[in-house]
């Protein structure tokens, strides 16, 4: 085969599996969309300030906005990485048959990759057009609420400029890239067989690079904890406490690290504890233990955004002179929020196809109507669940730490949450992630079940 | 049991016409028939898991088109079990737990001892904790059997339960199936292989969505004559309306 026909070939291959697969490629299209914009939206926020306060002459503003912009853009980084490479690490499980009859039929792995990853870049290139004009819009509303907390930013604003192209498009393409480049590595490795005859993949296991950066992360944690703990600092009871609060983020993020080490094992202890003889709840039980996997990706990116305000607030409790209301925390996590729950949403919706099957032999079994219905809803309980719980844990763990740091009683720094506030956001959790998977089994009982076996 | 004139309107194509069928209890009986004759759709409008647009579906005296989803799914799981080609089990449960599926949707349990025997019947006891992904199609197809030896109900509907699988296992798949009528259960299959459909009691031999032909198994040849012949006669009729 010569190298242009191979070229056209792939490029062939790439398009025509990208409209195969559109339905389902149109969630991460829909992560790296709202990735992107949030993103670059961010990034043109603080270019943005810092231009305004450098115009203005002002330089205490421009080192706060390169603080504050910079904060937010990295977490929201993160989160459009961690997102995006689940739901594409979803979709490429989903694919995995077609992937090997590709092997099968003799194209090299390396191709498949290559496929694959060009397929991430098409994919990336459209999410980061469709965040063009997004992205002035999400600048213009950080703008506005990093005003509200008190930044003097002169009155800038966000209007549509050449350059805003430039960090949107890569903000489209590099969390599509870096978050599914593993997956797809793994993808094409999968023995072709295994993928074919629907094989579970073996449990996995922490790789080299997952096990050096869990290190690294628990020396954050440990760094920091024991000055801010266990010492006496100059900085004072401030510097402690800033210190015990480091630590929670270094912890949060080893906990989000190993999610599947964490969650899963922590889903399986609180559900077990549920005293339920119904069939509803065991098949949902079964079913977010059985795909460990998915249940992590789902319920990742709820837990995150649930400990993250967690963690600000009892930060903002317990700091002299600060607050912490949860407008303060949506300046600085609002868009990591945004990117969060939109990939909660969109994982939900990616593995609905999963349990029209399985919903099927529940039914031709014999299921009343009804039970499918329930256990559907019964899995966002324990997905919201499971979210609540780890916060609820991380929350202890967090007051606890910083109450020491700030040498103040633990109860004190839990009498000064604001509950009303967390108990509200763990009510949205439950709500949103019953309601999106209530939604997708309206749609999976509107199926004729002999149907779904035969298709 | 009796079935007249099951009929089912798909896409405006009507898919079976004027069948007036008599299934008899505690036997095994195959139908057979070439690929879209409506055999597997007889058998789901049969099993009430398809609608029939037309005519009445009597099992065990009850007319399964009169009642309500509520309790045609506990009349399901009460009386009937089904083995289909593929995808008999619910993924996230484990052998065992899907044996026992259709005993806890009606409300009851099967007794262990009984789940036990039917799985070392059926040479599965060691898969018990393992989910379907785990096994090979043999293995699978045999814990659907084992799930029907375990319930007892008094119908089975079969849908080529041997297609997707190897010589040996189909053998031991049907080997039980044919052995389901002498605890008391009406098994009803659907088949390609004329030599499986051999093995039944009664062979109901079908073409164009039409019953052409209810014979007695025992003999594969005479099947396949019988299957070749309402194939030739689907195609003298194709020929026929293509002229007119």
């Amino acid at each position: 085969m010569s190298g242009g026909s191979g070229t056209s070939g792939m490029s062939r291959l790439v398009l025509s599996d990208i409209r195969m697969q559109a339905s389902m490629r149109v969630w991460t299209l829909v992560c790296a969309v709202v990735g992107a914009a949030c993103s670059a939206g961010s990034v043109i926020a603080m270019f943005t300030a810092v231009s305004a306060a450098r115009t203005a002459g002002d330089a205490r503003m421009v080192s706060a906005s390169i603080a504050l912009g910079g904060n937010i853009v990295f977490f929201t980084v993160l989160a459009t990485v961690g997102v995006v490479a689940s739901t594409v690490g979803l979709t490429l499980t989903t694919q995995r048959r077609e992937h090997a009859l590709w092997v099968i039929l003799g194209i090299p792995r390396r191709r498949v990759r290559s496929v694959l990853r060009a397929e991430l870049v098409v994919l990336g290139t459209v999410a980061g057009a469709l965040a063009v004009p997004v992205a002035p819009f999400v600048a213009n509303i950080a703008l506005a609420q990093w005003t509200a907390t008190g930044l003097d930013l002169h009155g800038a604003t966000a209007g549509l400029q050449l350059w805003y192209i430039g960090a949107i498009l890569p903000a489209g393409v590099v969390p599509c890239l870096l978050g599914g480049w593993g997956v797809t590595r793994r993808a094409a490795r999968t023995p072709e067989m295994r993928a074919f005859r629907d094989h579970a993949d073996p449990p996995a296991r922490p790789g080299v690079a997952r096990s050096v950066l869990a290190l690294c992360l628990l020396a954050g944690v440990l760094g920091m904890w024991i000055p801010g703990l266990g010492r006496e600092l100059e900085g004072g009871i401030e510097q402690r406490t800033a210190f015990a609060f480091a630590g929670n983020l270094f912890l949060i993020c080893l906990l989000l690290l190993m999610g599947p080490w964490v969650l899963t094992p922590l889903m399986r202890l609180w559900t077990v504890l549920v005293p339920s003889r119904g069939v509803a709840w065991h098949l949902a039980v079964q079913s977010c233990r059985t795909r460990a996997a998915r249940s992590v990706t789902t319920v990742l990116p709820f837990a995150l955004s649930l400990s993250f305000i967690a963690l600000f607030m009892t930060m903002g409790n317990v700091m002299p002179g600060s607050t912490a209301g949860l407008g303060d925390v949506m300046t600085v996590l609002g868009w990591v929020f945004v990117v969060s729950w939109s990939g909660g949403l969109a994982v939900i919706a990616l593995v609905g196809r999963e349990r029209t099957r399985d919903s099927a032999v529940v039914a031709v079994a014999g299921a009343r109507p009804g039970v499918t219905t329930r256990s559907t809803v019964y899995e966002g309980v324990i997905y919201a669940g499971t979210a609540i719980v780890f916060s609820a844990v991380f929350l202890a763990v967090a007051s606890t730490t910083i109450a020491v740091g700030a040498r103040v009683g633990v109860g004190q720094v839990l009498d000064g949450l604001p509950w009303a506030t967390l108990g509200a956001l763990a009510a949205v959790t439950l709500v949103t992630t019953c309601l999106a998977l209530g939604l997708q089994a309206a749609r999976v009982s509107r199926t004729v079940p002999a149907r779904a076996l035969r298709s | 049991m009796e079935f007249p004139i099951p009929g089912r309107k798909r896409e405006m194509t009507r898919v079976l016409h004027d069948i007036d069928l008599d299934i008899p209890e505690g036997r095994l009986t195959a139908i057979v028939g070439p690929s879209g004759s409506g055999k597997s759709t007889l058998l789901l409008c049969m099993a009430g898991l398809e609608r029939a647009t037309a005519g009445s579906i009597e099992i065990l005296g009850t007319d399964v088109l009169s009642l309500g989803p509520r309790k045609q799914a506990a009349f399901r799981s009460e009386n009937i079990g089904f083995v289909f080609q593929e995808y008999n089990l619910v993924s996230s449960l484990t052998v065992e737990d899907n044996i026992c599926l259709p005993s806890r949707l009606a409300g009851h349990r099967v007794p262990e001892s009984r789940v036990r025997e039917a799985m070392s019947r059926l040479g599965i006891a060691q898969h018990a904790r393992r989910r379907p992904d785990r096994l090979s199609g043999g293995e699978r197809q045999r814990v659907a059997v084992a799930r029907v030896l375990a319930h007892q109900p008094r119908i089975v509907f079969a849908d080529e339960p041997t297609g997707a699988l190897d010589l040996k296992s189909g053998h031991v798949v049907l080997d039980w199936l044919q052995a389901l009528p002498a605890q008391g259960s009406t098994v009803v299959m659907v088949t390609h292989d004329p030599h499986a459909a051999a093995r039944a009691d009664q062979v109901v031999v079908m073409g164009s969505g039409r019953v052409h032909a209810v014979i007695s198994g025992g003999d594969p040849h005479t099947v396949s004559d019988a299957v070749l012949a309402a194939q030739s006669k689907d195609d003298a009729d194709d020929a026929d309306e293509a002229a007119a």
